[in-house]
């Protein structure tokens, strides 16, 4: 019998009385091992660790790359040219 | 007065509000929420999975979840509230998952004709259903899927009928039909344990 079909025959029925609610059920709980608290711990200390692994070794290669063309672009400029231009200024 | 009372204040607040602020690697006011709630995700997972033995499994990623969607929490309804649809969520898609292999769907009414889904009261069962927890545990166990899980979410969880019938993608009068049916089911295996263990003990 599918769901559609148990709703066509209770369509009808439109006043479904659940009857009343099992109250041992409401404050109902399991015991839980002294573990459980450790596990949740570590495991979320591991996942930050591998999050953390991940971006860093998604973000080294950009850093690498952007130092690398710093240093590039520094070694490129003519060496005392800002100072040659200030010395030009002072003496004019 | 304008007679409108405020609403009631999250007990949860001020530890959700720590663990939030918390710098990464410190964990304490998070664990005290665990603590508070481990118990009550342990027996949704053990109950609505009927899991005897993955139960502890479950809740832990459940609270793994929780804590990695905290950021995400804006507060709009309480905390307990959001970690019991986490949960919920959570436990309806392993039930689905496992729907390939040996379970059998909570929308499959028929299911009460697979016998092999009953857990049996035995004599042994009923030697060791010596407190109420392990009787209502009992009785829960031997319940189909189809009349347990909509019982747990509406008087385990107390979710409205709706949101029940929501949950599950089923209609709302089948939904109270089976929460109906699930009472009558809980109440006429719980008692018949309870006679029974006091027959037991008589002798």
């Amino acid at each position: 019998m599918s769901d559609e079909h148990e709703d066509s025959v209770m369509r009808d029925e439109e006043d479904i009385d659940p009857g009343e609610p099992i109250a041992a059920l409401a404050k109902f709980e399991h015991d839980t091992s002294s573990r459980l608290v450790g596990r949740v711990r570590r495991t979320i200390q591991r996942r930050t660790a591998v999050g953390q692994l991940t971006s860093f070794s998604a973000e080294v290669p950009v850093v690498v790359l952007r130092e690398f063309w710093l240093i590039l672009i520094k070694q490129l400029t003519p060496i005392g040219m800002g100072k040659d231009a200030s010395h030009e200024a002072k003496t004019s | 007065m304008n007679g409108f009372a405020p609403p009631p204040a999250d007990p949860d607040e001020e530890l959700v509000q720590e663990a939030r602020k918390a710098p990464e690697g410190d964990l304490r006011a998070f664990e005290q929420l665990v603590l508070r709630y481990q118990r009550r995700v342990v027996a949704n997972c053990r109950y609505i999975t009927r899991e005897r033995n993955n139960a502890e499994d479950l809740a832990q990623e459940v609270l793994v979840k929780v804590f990695f969607r905290l950021r995400g929490f804006e507060g709009k309804s309480s905390f307990a509230d959001w970690v019991q649809r986490i949960k919920i969520n959570h436990c309806l898609s392993h039930l689905k998952k496992q729907a390939g292999r040996s379970y059998v769907g909570i929308e499959e009414p028929d299911v009460d004709e697979f016998d092999q889904l009953k857990v049996r009261v035995t004599a042994e069962t009923m030697a060791d259903a010596i407190s109420d927890q392990q009787s209502i545990s009992e009785v829960l166990d031997s319940m189909p899927s189809t009349l347990r899980v909509p019982l747990l979410l509406c008087d385990m969880d107390e979710l409205s009928y709706e949101e029940v019938a929501q949950l599950l993608g089923i209609g709302l009068s089948a939904t109270k039909m089976r929460i109906k049916r699930g009472r009558e089911d809980f109440r006429e295996r719980y008692h018949k344990l309870q006679t029974a263990g006091v027959a037991m003990n008589a002798k």
